[in-house]
């Protein structure tokens, strides 16, 4: 049924997008102006600075013949740096998944002096330029810093290794999780939870089964979208990273490596690969936001 | 993917919980304050560090070191890049919105799906594509070196590969919010006997407003604070293709610590500025809401 | 004006949501489209509007093909079903819109625009509104804010989708005295969808019955009430009681009870539908011609009629209204055998669908 009359159920009546409606023609007519000014100008745009730009990798890396692609990638520099930022990415965003649902649960749930405050300043990392983070946390966790003092004392090196990239790689992720929990949070009925207490299930019990498999999507849908921010970064890893190939060179790093020292061909491989990873955790992140979206209509 | 996870424009206020509802006293504490120290470190910290630096050698050094020619240069820079930027991705941010939301067409969801994509797109790699399109290195490129037109290493390219990296933010915040709106306003208009330009500004622009400076805010942040894809493009020729995060970098590697920390003072401030607009944003459009709901009925 | 509607065809894709319609509107006329959810009508009132295009068909207004005409240029006052009222302006310059974005040499002066919307805002009866927003008003002052807002472009024919259908039933009756005694009034050709029969039955001229994307029967209220043009006019009209039968000998049989026709089909259809309205049968407590036999199922007396469910004897339940006065004096009782009789039944095709 496409055309509803919407007298009974009370929805305008004009008829919504319809995958069969488009069958037979492109567009369908609307009473409205000024559809093919804003679509020219918007595939125009998009071509000129998204579409052609990003075609000239792949064109790029396949000009490179797949001998000379797969030596770049195959080499043991572009490996260490490939498991270098995949895993840091990892972990950064496994300890966002976690902390960030605590924060998230505690703005939502709790009360405390103070929480509007708080909760405003969860966004900063998103707000503050990526190379303040990296000087920053580099002053912090160095060997004389305020924290690094304590964390060399014990032996922990903390600027300038795997580790101090993670730690700029959960300061760039903090926000996704909290802001990707905290709606659906906010939405969550209490009659569900009220049906479940009247139905004896303790908090425990509340929380593991009614709570977080509706949460769920959301969490992965965050903690997915921290590590895909975190294997592009850049600006707020480099300054802690070190830099020492085959230890603490990450993927983007090396891409800039290359770069400087006019290796294009080896730059443009390695960010054919970057770029493939990172389409396929689009690809992830549109299927989770879909199921998300369909575990939230029920 | 980098920027902001969805708007937060139209969440409002929060029930209170039944106490039989909530979790015991300690937990409720374990809880607070794991979530607030782990804040706590990884924000406030960071703060602190970039004032106490920058403000080590005391005031008169802070203020030397901003208003050194390179950095004024750089803080010029980086105005015009965004005063570049954000316009016309607010141009095509409007445009894009208007053809999605008001009409309906094959591919739809496709093409959100690619309006999105420099967001999935790590900043060096949006700089990459820049050099590899109109580097010395290419075809293109050479024509250019004949033709005496710089891009790369030059404030095109520095613009560009900013408009990339910033290019989904007004989109990807107005296409929601006109679709949660829909058309029907807009048609009303139309059978009054308004044009598609009367439509817009006297009748679709009033309600996207607190959308639209939303997006310019985020954008803007974003464009001035740009620091993998915009080091890539610059070259970091001193004075001339410098902006402040790539300003702040080259203190940096010189180990000029407390003039790096000063300039990234700015930058600071800028993300302060940036946050508090965007909850007066997200206040203000939450008072609209609520004052247009049919709810708000006055006798 | 007057409307003319020619073959209009309107297809969604694959979907036929008006399957070549044909129907002609007089200058001054109240029109009412009335059908059920997804009849097209909805859609063809978009279609006269300009809002939607036909897939192919003609609209003429006042002779002229107005079909590529753009809905700007048609003149036609419409009133939406959530009356579309724009949010961020007050009532004063929701009305004057219309005027307001006429081309600078059209445009009246701003003062002629405040006298205009005053006067409308007078005939809507919500003088003094004028500086509201829509969130402040009620949804019936919202209804009537709407439709000055129409009625300010001064257009040829004013159309209304559902203008009563988000208003409560209280509010509804009234607005819809309204809004007739105001088309008495201006007598502007006026059309109006609805899926309300009683609606259409109390405020129009004229009713089209839409189904499917065909239009059923085009007539006066009277009509179409008693003299509907099938089954799906008739069903669709009112409360209605189905009976499937046999014909033999110029007589019905339900069941095994023969019943006098009146209205008959050809006479070679041997299964037929005996449609009856619950105020057209009589309940008796001793055996008529033409009466069947049943138990008293059901009684509700709370109205202006009393409900009665009588249990046939084949098994099936039947409605009866039966007057107050009727139902008191009878003093009908749960469990009581009755007696019913048929007084005016409609008789159709048993193969027509519904």
């Amino acid at each position: 049924m496409f055309v509803r009359d919407g007298s009974l159920s009370g929805e305008p009546s004009l008829p919504h997008l319809h995958e069969e409606n488009l069958k037979f023609t492109l567009k369908r007519y609307s009473a409205l102006p000024g559809f093919g000014i804003t679509m020219g100008f918007t595939l125009f745009y998009l071509s000129l600075i998204v579409l052609i730009p990003l075609s000239t990798i792949f064109f790029s890396a396949f000009s490179l013949g797949w001998g000379h692609f797969w030596e770049v990638v195959i080499s043991p520099r572009t490996l260490a740096a490939l498991r270098l930022s995949f895993g840091t990415s990892l972990v950064s965003a496994l300890i966002n998944a976690f902390f960030g649902l605590i924060v998230a649960w505690v703005l939502v749930r709790y009360e405390f002096p103070g929480k509007k405050f708080v909760d405003a300043f969860v966004d900063f990392p998103f707000a503050l330029p990526t190379a303040v983070a990296g000087i920053a946390l580099t002053a912090l966790y160095s060997q004389h810093g305020w924290v690094g003092k304590y964390l060399y004392a014990l032996g922990i090196k903390s600027a300038y290794s795997p580790l101090g990239i993670t730690i700029a790689l959960i300061f760039i992720g903090l926000p996704f999780v909290v802001r990707t929990v905290e709606p659906v949070l906010q939405n969550l009925e209490s009659e569900v939870e009220e049906a479940a207490a009247s139905l004896g299930a303790n908090r425990w019990q509340i929380f593991s089964k009614v709570i977080l498999p509706t949460i769920t999507p959301a969490l992965l849908t965050g903690t997915a979208m921290a590590f895909s921010r975190a294997l592009g970064e850049y600006g707020s890893v480099v300054f802690i990273a070190g830099n020492t190939p085959m230890k603490t060179e990450i993927a983007p790093l090396l891409i800039m490596v290359q770069l400087e020292q006019y290796e294009y061909a080896s730059a443009t491989a390695i960010a054919g690969i970057m770029l493939v990873v990172s389409f396929i955790m689009l690809l992830f992140l549109n299927i989770l936001q879909a199921w998300g979206r369909q575990n939230e209509s029920l | 993917m980098s920027g902001i996870v969805g708007g937060k424009l139209g969440v409002v206020g929060r029930e209170v919980r039944r106490p039989f509802l909530s979790e015991p006293r300690w937990v409720r504490m374990l809880l607070t304050t794991v979530a607030l120290v782990f804040l706590a470190s990884f924000l406030a910290l960071p703060i602190a560090m970039v004032l106490a630096q920058a403000l080590k050698k005391g005031f008169a050094f802070y203020l030397h070191a901003l208003s050194e020619p390179d950095a004024l240069s750089a803080i010029r820079l980086t105005l015009i890049v965004a005063g570049v930027t954000v316009p016309l991705n607010l141009l095509f941010g409007v445009a894009a919105s208007w053809a999605i939301t008001k009409f309906d067409f094959t591919g739809k969801k496709f093409l959100i799906t690619l309006i999105d994509l420099p967001f999935s797109v790590s900043p060096v790699i949006s700089g990459l594509i820049f050099v590899l399109l109109f580097g010395a290195q290419g075809r293109l490129g050479e024509w250019l070196g004949d033709h005496n037109i710089r891009i790369i290493f030059s404030v095109p390219g520095i613009i560009l590969a900013t408009v990339f990296v910033t290019f989904p933010f007004i989109a990807r915040e107005l296409i929601p919010l006109m679709q949660a709106q829909g058309n029907e306003e807009e048609y009303a208009a139309v059978t009054l006997g308004a044009n598609g330009w009367q439509t817009f500004w006297k009748v679709t622009l009033p309600n996207i407003k607190w959308g639209l400076l939303y997006g310019v805010i985020l954008c803007n942040a974003r464009a001035m604070g740009e620091f993998g894809a915009v080091s890539v493009v610059s070259g970091h020729i001193r004075g001339l293709t410098n902006t402040i995060p790539l300003h702040v970098e080259i203190l940096y590697n010189e180990y000029n610590f407390t003039a790096a920390f000063a300039v990234a003072s700015i930058l600071m401030l800028l993300a302060f500025v940036t946050l508090a607009l965007k909850h007066w944003v997200e206040w203000r459009a939450a008072k609209d809401a609520a004052s247009s709901e049919p709810g708000a009925e006055t006798p | 004006m007057s409307i003319g509607i020619h073959q209009i065809v309107k297809k969604f894709g694959n979907f036929s949501a008006l399957k070549g319609i044909d129907l002609n509107i007089e200058t001054g006329e109240l029109l009412a489209l009335l059908g059920p959810s997804g009849s097209g009508k909805t859609t063809l009132l978009r279609v006269i509007a300009g809002l939607e295009e036909a897939t192919s068909g003609q609209v003429f207004f006042l002779g002229d093909d107005v079909s590529r005409q753009k809905v700007s240029d048609r003149g036609v006052g419409f009133v939406f079903q959530h009356f579309a009222l724009f949010r961020h302006m007050n009532v004063l310059d929701n009305i004057a819109f219309g005027l307001r974005v006429r081309p600078r040499e059209q445009r009246p002066s701003e003062e002629k625009i405040k006298e205009k919307v005053h006067e409308l805002l007078k005939l809507v009866r919500l003088d003094g509104l004028a500086p509201r927003f829509p969130s402040q008003l009620s949804g019936g002052q919202r209804q009537r804010v709407a439709l000055a807002r129409a009625l300010a472009i001064e257009p040829k024919v004013l159309l209304l989708d559902e203008p009563f259908g988000s208003l409560d039933s209280k509010v509804r009756k009234e607005l819809r005295q309204w809004l007739r005694r105001l088309h008495d009034r201006l007598h502007m050709t006026t059309i109006f969808v609805t899926h309300d029969q009683e609606e259409a039955l109390e405020v129009a001229d004229r009713v089209v019955v839409m189904n499917e994307g065909r239009i059923e029967q085009a007539g006066t209220p009277d009509e179409v009430y008693h003299k509907p043009a099938n089954a799906f006019v008739y069903n669709f009209l009112g409360n209605v009681n189905l009976f499937h039968c046999r014909l033999e000998g110029g007589k019905a049989y339900i069941a095994n009870t023969p019943v006098s026709i009146k209205v008959g089909v050809s006479p070679e259809a041997q299964k037929a539908k005996i449609y009856i309205r619950p105020h057209l049968l009589e309940i008796s407590r001793f055996s008529q011609p033409d009466s069947f036999k049943g138990v008293i199922h059901f009684l509700n007396s709370a109205g202006s009629v009393a409900k009665v469910e009588v249990l046939s004897e084949w098994g099936e339940i039947v409605q009866v209204e039966v007057p107050q006065e009727q139902f008191r004096s009878l003093g009908l009782k749960k469990g009581e055998t009755v007696f019913v009789t048929l007084k005016d039944a409609k008789l159709f095709h048993e193969d027509y669908a519904i």
